[in-house]
C-alpha cells in the first residue's frame, strides 16, 4: 500500500515541471479569453449572479454518492465532472468528458479508460485513476440509493495514474450510459478523505462521515464549486478558477420558491432568471410573455401509481387481482390531456430510449366496467378503502403529483375504491416512501442516465423501488431474465426487441402503473442564451450567458 | 346616509322602543330590523342558509365531478364561477363550501363556548385552588398567539378536519372561560344568589338556574362576533393544509388552491368572496346583537 503511494507521488514530481509548463500556457489562454470579454459592461453582466428559481425542498443531501431526487441534478452537473457524458442536446451517443478515450473488451465485461491530462479539482489537486476509484467505490460501499449503480460492477483498477479499468460481473453494452450519471462524479480524494470520507467496505454505516460536508461544499473538478446550501431557503455555486470547463456567468444561486404561482411570479419580476418546477398552466400562460423564452425537452421517465404489495398494510391493494383492475379504472387519456406533447407509454421504457413500447399499442385502456368485474372476481365487488400517499409540491414536467392524485381518487372512486389522500409535504411524504410505508403512491421517476436500466434497475422485479417501496421482489419473474438478456446485447435493434418482450411481460403483473411520460419546460429570460434542456441534468449553467 | 342614520338614532331615543320592554326578544328583533347594516348581515346569512339547505338544488353540477375537457375554464354561462384545475365546477364547490365552511366555524364556536363557560363557571364558583390553576392555564394558551397555537397542535395531530376544528377549539375555549368567570364571580355575591343559597339551592342548581341566565346575554354577543373569526380560522387552517383533505370542497383549502394559480382569478376569488360574505354578515349581525343587548343602547341614547 504504501509503496504504491510512493511511487504514485514519484509519478506527479516527475511531471511537475511538464505541467508547470502546461499551466503557464493555460495561463496566457485564459488572459486572451478575458481580454476578448472585456467590454465593461460584460463584466457587470457576468458579476451578477445567475439566480434559478426552484422549489429545493427535495433536497436531502449534495453528496455525490448518495444524492437524489431532482434539484441535485443541476448542482452536480455543475460541480463534478464524469468519465463519460452526453451532448447536451441528445441521449443517443456517449462522449468524452474526463476520460479522453476508452476501450471496451468484445465480452464487454472491461471498460478502460484513459483520463484527460491536467486536470485538478477545485482545491487545486490533480485529478488521477486513484480518485476515480475511491469516488465509485464509494458509490458502491456508501449502500445508499444510489449504489445500485455500482452493482455491475466488480471492481475498478487503477492501471496507471492516468487509465482506470473497470470489470463488471457480467457482459453489459449500456455500462458507458450508467457512467454519464451525476452519482458517478468523481470526488477529490484527498478533501473528501480530510473531511472523514472512505471508500471502504461499511462506508455506509457510519464510517464514512463526509456527507453533511458533501451537502455544503463540493470536491470536484466540475466549472463551479459548491459555497452552501441552506434549506428551504438556497443552494450557491461560485466558478471554480481551476476547472478546465469554462462557465458563462460566475456565481449561481438556486432560491427556494415555496410554491410554483410564487416562482412564476419570480421569474415574470426578473427576481429569477430561470424558472424550473412549474405547472402546465403557468407555463402556457408565460407563452404569452414576450421577455420569457422556454427551453424543453421530452422527459426520460414517467409518473406512476404504485402500490403495496405488503397484505399488512391494505390486503385488498396487495391482492394482484385488485392491483390489475385498478390498472383498468385509470383515464389515461384524460391524464395525458394535462399536459400539452406529453405521452403515455405503456411501460417503464420511456419513447426516446431504445427498447420503448409504441404508446397505444401495448398496456392498458380505461375500461371502467372491467375493472369492476376484475374487482368483484376479487371479492371487492363492494369496494373497499385505500390511502393514497403523493408529495403536494413535487412537479415533474409541469404535473404536480398530487394533481395526479386526485384525479386517481375519482377514477378509483368510479369503480368503487374509496380512496383517502395523504399528500404530504416532502420531508414528510418522502421518508415514509423509501421505508415502503405506502399502500398507494403517485410519484415520478426519470433517468439520470441515458440507459433503460436506470429505470429497469430501479422498477424491474428485482428492481430498488419495487422491493423496498413496493414490497415486491420477483427474480423469477420472465421479464427479469430478458431485461437481463437485453443488457449484454451489443446490437441495438436485437436489445430494442428484447426489452419490449421484457416490459409486456411486466405490465401484466408488476405493482403499479405507468400514468404520463411528460415535458420538461425551463422557462427563462430572455437575456439569457445557452439554456439547454436536457432530460438528465435538466440544465448545465455553466453554459448559460447574458446576452451583449 | 349619516343623516338618515342619526335620524334612526333619534327615533329610538324618542320611544319607538318600550322603556321596559316586557317580550325582551321580539324588542331585540325589532331594534335590530331598524339597523340597515344589520338587516344587511341577516339577509345575508339567511341567504347563506337557502344555499347550504337547497345546495343539491343550486350547485349546477356535483361539486367532485372532473371534466379534464374543462379545465381551467374561465367563468361562463355553464360554469359561472369557472373550473378548477381538475374541471371541477367552481359554483358547485362554493356552495357546498358553505356545508362544510359555515358549520365548522359555528361548531368551534359552539364548542369552545360550551367547554369555556363549564370550566370558567366551575372556576367562578369555586374559587380557591380550582380558581387558580384554572386561570394559570388559560393564561398560559392565552400567552399563545391563536392562530401559530392552533397551527402546532393541528400539525401535530395531522391534517384532518376534526383535528383542525379541536385545535380551534383547544385555543378559544380559555376566552370563554375567563368571561364565564368573571360573570359567575360577580353574580354570586348577588343577594338573589344569596337567597337561593339560602333558601337551599344545590351547585347544579344555582349554576343554571340563576348565573347561566346573566351570563347568558355577553356570552350569545361575544359568540356571534367570534363566529366570523371561527370561520375565518377554519379556513386559514385548511389554507395551510392542516384542515379538509381533497377533494373535500373548504373555502379555505379552495382559496389556498386558487392562490396556485395567479393566472385563474376565479379560483381564489369566489371561495374568497364566500368567506368575506359570510364572516361579514356574522360580523353586522353581531354587532347588532351587541347594541340590541347593551341597555345603554337600548334605553337612552
Amino acid at each position: 500500500m504504501s509503496e504504491r503511494i510512493s511511487s504514485a507521488g514519484a509519478v506527479v514530481r516527475a511531471r511537475l515541471s511538464r505541467r508547470q509548463a502546461l499551466k503557464a500556457a493555460g495561463a496566457v489562454a485564459v488572459v486572451a479569453a478575458v481580454g476578448s470579454a472585456s467590454r465593461p459592461g460584460a463584466v457587470a453582466q457576468q458579476a451578477k449572479p445567475l439566480i434559478v428559481g426552484r422549489n429545493i425542498d427535495d433536497v436531502i443531501t449534495l453528496d455525490p454518492g448518495i444524492a437524489g431526487e431532482e434539484t441535485y441534478t443541476v448542482v452536480l452537473r455543475g460541480c463534478y465532472d464524469t468519465l463519460v457524458t452526453t451532448p447536451a442536446d441528445s441521449t443517443k451517443q456517449i462522449v468524452p468528458m474526463l476520460a479522453e478515450s476508452w476501450q471496451v473488451s468484445d465480452d464487454l465485461t472491461t471498460y478502460t479508460f484513459k483520463l484527460k491530462p491536467d486536470v485538478k479539482f477545485s482545491s487545486g489537486n490533480p485529478l488521477s485513476a486513484d480518485d476515480v476509484k475511491f469516488s465509485y467505490d464509494r458509490l458502491k460501499n456508501l449502500v445508499s440509493q444510489a449504489s445500485y449503480l455500482m452493482d455491475p460492477v466488480k471492481a475498478v483498477d487503477i492501471v496507471d495514474p492516468a487509465t482506470v479499468r473497470i470489470t463488471l460481473n457480467n457482459p453489459d453494452a449500456t455500462f458507458l450510459g450508467s457512467l454519464c450519471s451525476a452519482n458517478f462524479g468523481v470526488l477529490d480524494r484527498k478533501v473528501v478523505t480530510e473531511h472523514g470520507g472512505t471508500d471502504q467496505l461499511g462506508a455506509g454505516k457510519g464510517t464514512d462521515g463526509a456527507t453533511d460536508w458533501l451537502t455544503q461544499n463540493s470536491a470536484g473538478s466540475g466549472p463551479y464549486v459548491l459555497t452552501g446550501y441552506t434549506p428551504k431557503d438556497r443552494i450557491t455555486m461560485s466558478r471554480n478558477a481551476s476547472s478546465w470547463r469554462g462557465v458563462g456567468i460566475d456565481d449561481v444561486i438556486l432560491q427556494s420558491a415555496p410554491d410554483s404561482s410564487a416562482l412564476q411570479q419570480m421569474l415574470e419580476k426578473g427576481d429569477a432568471e430561470i424558472a424550473w418546477g412549474l405547472l402546465t398552466e403557468q407555463l402556457d400562460a408565460l407563452k404569452q410573455n414576450p421577455d420569457i423564452e422556454t427551453a424543453s425537452t421530452p422527459m426520460l421517465g414517467f409518473m406512476a401509481v404504485g402500490f403495496t404489495c405488503d397484505p399488512t398494510r391494505n390486503k385488498a391493494i396487495a391482492d394482484p387481482k385488485v392491483q390489475l383492475a385498478l390498472k383498468y379504472a385509470v383515464d389515461y387519456d384524460g391524464i395525458r390531456s394535462l399536459r400539452d406533447g406529453a405521452l403515455t407509454p405503456p411501460s417503464i421504457i420511456p419513447v426516446g430510449l431504445n427498447g420503448a413500447l409504441e404508446p397505444g399499442k401495448d398496456g392498458y385502456t380505461h375500461d371502467p366496467d372491467k375493472a369492476k368485474a376484475l374487482l368483484a372476481e376479487a371479492g371487492y365487488a363492494n369496494g373497499f378503502k385505500t390511502m393514497m400517499s403523493a408529495s403536494s409540491t413535487e412537479i415533474i414536467g409541469g404535473v404536480q403529483d398530487s394533481l395526479l392524485a386526485e384525479k386517481l381518487q375519482s377514477d378509483f372512486g368510479e369503480v368503487g375504491v374509496d380512496v383517502e389522500l395523504d399528500v404530504q409535504d416532502e420531508e414528510i411524504f418522502r421518508p415514509k416512501y423509501r421505508a415502503g410505508e405506502i399502500e398507494t403512491v403517485v410519484g415520478a421517476y426519470y433517468v439520470g442516465t441515458p440507459t433503460p436500466y436506470d429505470l429497469i434497475d430501479a422498477w424491474g422485479p428485482t428492481g430498488a423501488v419495487c422491493v423496498n417501496r413496493f414490497k415486491w421482489h420477483a427474480p423469477n419473474h420472465p421479464a427479469t431474465a430478458l431485461f437481463a438478456e437485453a443488457r449484454k446485447t451489443a446490437d441495438p435493434a436485437k436489445q430494442a426487441a428484447l426489452l419490449q418482450q421484457a416490459q409486456r411481460d411486466l405490465l401484466k403483473d408488476c405493482p403499479f402503473q405507468v400514468l404520463i411520460q411528460p415535458v420538461f419546460s425551463y422557462p427563462y429570460r430572455n437575456d439569457l442564451t445557452g439554456v439547454v434542456a436536457n432530460p438528465t441534468w435538466n440544465f448545465d449553467v455553466s453554459t448559460i450567458k447574458r446576452k451583449g | 346616509m349619516s343623516a338618515t342614520l342619526a335620524g334612526l338614532g333619534a327615533q329610538a331615543a324618542g320611544g319607538v322602543f318600550p322603556r321596559r320592554a316586557r317580550r325582551r326578544w321580539a324588542g331585540g328583533i325589532a331594534f335590530l330590523l331598524a339597523r340597515p347594516l344589520a338587516i344587511v348581515g341577516v339577509t345575508v346569512l339567511l341567504a347563506w342558509l337557502g344555499v347550504m339547505i337547497f345546495a343539491p338544488v343550486i350547485a349546477p353540477a356535483p361539486p367532485l365531478k372532473q371534466d379534464f375537457s374543462a379545465r381551467f375554464a374561465p367563468p361562463s354561462r355553464a360554469h359561472p364561477f369557472g373550473t378548477d384545475k381538475l374541471g371541477r365546477d367552481q359554483l358547485a364547490r362554493v356552495v357546498y363550501g358553505a356545508r362544510i365552511s359555515i358549520p365548522v366555524g359555528v361548531m368551534v364556536i359552539g364548542l369552545a363556548g360550551v367547554a369555556g363557560v363549564a370550566i370558567g363557571a366551575a372556576a367562578g364558583f369555586r374559587g380557591g385552588l380550582v380558581d387558580e390553576s384554572v386561570m394559570r392555564v388559560t393564561d398560559v394558551f392565552l400567552a399563545f398567539p391563536p392562530i401559530i397555537l392552533a397551527l402546532a397542535i393541528a400539525a401535530a395531530l395531522g391534517p384532518d378536519l376534526r383535528n383542525a376544528m379541536l385545535a380551534l377549539v383547544a385555543v378559544w375555549w380559555p376566552t370563554y372561560a375567563r368571561m364565564m368567570r368573571g360573570v359567575t364571580l360577580s353574580v354570586r355575591q348577588q343577594e338573589y344568589v344569596q337567597a337561593a343559597v339560602a333558601a337551599g339551592a344545590g351547585t347544579p342548581r344555582l349554576l343554571l338556574r340563576t348565573i347561566l341566565p346573566n351570563a347568558f346575554m355577553p356570552l350569545l354577543v361575544l359568540a356571534t362576533v367570534d363566529i366570523g373569526s371561527g370561520i375565518t380560522a377554519a379556513a386559514a387552517l385548511s389554507y395551510l393544509g392542516l384542515g379538509v383533505r381533497p377533494p373535500a370542497p373548504e373555502w379555505g383549502a379552495m382559496v389556498a388552491d386558487g392562490a396556485q394559480a395567479p393566472n385563474q382569478w376565479w379560483l381564489a376569488a369566489f371561495p374568497g368572496l364566500a368567506i368575506f360574505s359570510v364572516v361579514m354578515a356574522f360580523n353586522l349581525a353581531g354587532d347588532a346583537v351587541q347594541d340590541a343587548l347593551d341597555p345603554r343602547l337600548r334605553g337612552g341614547r
